[in-house]
């Protein structure tokens, strides 16, 4: 029966009406668009014209769990690198070393690659004194590669730090000793 | 060649003493300068912002008032550019595209007024022009020396073949139904009034229509049938070693053959630009024949243009097919309609039914 005369015609006719049927079903879907006959939000014109009117949607504006450029709390942070453990895209790095008191760290550097992170939000959760965030801030277009790289670290200990804070130490591990 | 010259060159206003071939290239320069380019800057813009419309976007809005300026600001940028030498190809490119061009707009239809070239086989010229224009654009892509652009110059040659079955067709319908290939036979069939037409005056003359059109798509290779230059594996196609000046000719020579045939569409089967009766003997007595030319050429680039944006239109919301299935869908849908239109039309006048 599929092989028959007439229903390799049927199936013509029918692939015919299909296709009239599909480009005459496309141009009516499409036409009130062409007159801007707006009818519920997905026929609306939804494209702003992004720099030049300073445009309506503001970092107000924007939903409360927005993950915008990432920002790094310094005094908070423990050092622990779990945001660079999770990160997917590895764009986090961070260096730490021990602090004047050896029971916290002093984060030398935190920096984090804007031209690599996917904004997954996986450091945010992870980070347990809260000191890593997303801002509102969504802008960051820049003109050197090099300037997507956000510095948030306290730079290296220099050595006369490090004896500064050593002298310290030991003036203090003193003071306990003699009371 | 002095019968169909004198009545035109008349009305160009050139001083008659000048030589013949100087008041032929000149006026042919002029009209195409005048006519052609703005027509085909103006549509540009109109189908940019008509997409722009469809897909909920704004579209051109920069250069002058609501982007106006666009195609004016785009042909700039591509004439500041430096030209690389192009090799031969390219050249034998340039003289047919060029030759094509000017060769053709002398046998366009412009009205009853302005009919340039009215031989008994006008009506062809446009379909040899378009072959030819495809034998430029394959040797534009042989020129290429890569496989896309090989490949591109076969398919654009494949889809003209394909194409030019059908639309030969449906023209010699339109010749059975006037009898004769002349324009002014062509126009003297139709009327003024929609019921005239070609297009409307019977159920095969729309069925020829809608193949004409659509055929001519094919032969061009214009959206949504343009696979033979615009599909993803040919990295840009025939037109991708082309920059700068020559890509301006290129795509004014792609606009050129769109309106080119649209314009033959509308003269063959919306009835051209025919006046009202006893429309153009009075405007002949009132004004002056010059007059008659140009509100007969405005009427038929009005009729062109609305036909060219319903194309766009489609070819706007109609996804984009492979090359092999544009000369399938030629070859077993449209040819069959095509040979339907033409034998329907053969009874229909066998039987008298059109006096």
């Amino acid at each position: 029966m599929n092989n028959s005369l007439f229903s390799k015609v049927v199936e013509y006719w029918r692939g015919v009406y299909r296709g009239v049927k599909s480009v005459l079903g496309s141009c009516v879907t499409a036409l009130p668009y062409l007159f801007n006959i707006r009818s519920g939000d997905l026929r609306k014109e939804v494209t702003e014209q992004y720099p030049d009117p300073i445009s309506s949607r503001t970092a107000d504006d924007l939903p409360p769990r927005t993950r915008g450029l990432l920002f790094n709390d310094i005094e908070k942070c423990t050092g622990c690198r779990e945001c660079e453990r999770v990160c997917p895209a590895r764009c986090i790095t961070v260096d730490a070393e021990p602090e004047a008191d050896p029971a916290k760290m002093w984060v030398s550097v935190f920096d984090i690659d804007f031209s690599r992170c996917v904004f997954c939000g996986l450091c945010v959760e992870t980070c347990q004194p809260a000191s890593l965030a997303h801002t509102r801030q969504y802008e960051g277009a820049v003109y050197m590669l090099p300037d997507l790289v956000a510095s948030f670290g306290r730079g290296h200990v220099t050595a006369e730090q490090r004896e500064k804070w050593d002298a310290w130490r030991k003036t203090k591990e003193a003071e306990e000793a003699g009371v | 060649m002095k019968d169909w010259t004198t009545r035109w060159i008349g009305l160009s206003g050139l001083p008659p003493d000048w030589p013949e071939w100087a008041q032929v290239s000149i006026f042919v320069v002029v009209l195409f300068s005048v006519v052609i380019l703005p027509v085909c800057g103006i549509m540009l813009y109109v189908e940019r912002k008509i997409g722009a419309d469809l897909q909920a976007r704004v579209g051109p809005n920069r250069a002058g008032p609501s982007g106006l300026a666009q195609p004016l600001a785009d042909t700039l940028k591509l004439l500041q550019k430096d030209v690389l030498p192009g090799g031969f190809g390219q050249t034998v490119w340039l003289v047919i595209h060029a030759i094509t061009v000017f060769a053709t707009l002398v046998g366009l239809p412009v009205g009853s007024a302005l009919l340039l070239l009215d031989t008994d086989i006008s009506a062809f010229i446009p379909f040899t022009g378009t072959l030819a224009l495809s034998f430029g654009v394959m040797l534009l892509g042989l020129n290429h020396g890569s496989p896309s652009g090989r490949f591109g110059a076969l398919r654009t040659v494949a889809q003209a073949l394909a194409g030019f079955f059908p639309a030969l067709l449906c023209l010699l319908y339109v010749g059975m139904w006037a009898g004769g290939f002349s324009w002014s036979a062509i126009l003297l069939a139709q009327g003024a009034s929609p019921v005239a037409w070609m297009a409307f005056s019977s159920p095969f003359g729309f069925m020829a229509f809608v193949v004409f059109v659509i055929s001519g798509l094919v032969m061009l290779g214009l959206p949504p049938l343009d696979g033979c230059g615009s599909m993803s594996d040919l990295r840009g196609g025939v037109s991708a070693s082309i920059q700068g000046r020559r890509l301006v000719f290129y795509r004014v020579t792609r606009f050129y053959a769109f309106f080119m045939w649209t314009l033959v569409a509308v003269t063959m089967f919306l009835g051209g630009a025919a006046l009202p009766d006893g429309g153009a003997e009075a405007i002949i007595r009132f004004a002056s024949t010059r007059i008659l030319a140009m509100i007969e050429m405005a009427v038929l680039v009005f009729k062109t243009a609305a036909l060219m944006i319903c194309i766009q239109i489609i070819a706007r919301v109609t996804p984009r097919i492979r090359s092999d299935q544009v000369t399938d869908f030629s070859l077993k849908v449209l040819s069959p309609f095509a040979l339907v239109a033409l034998a329907g039309a053969a009874l229909w006048i066998g039987r008298g039914w059109l006096s």
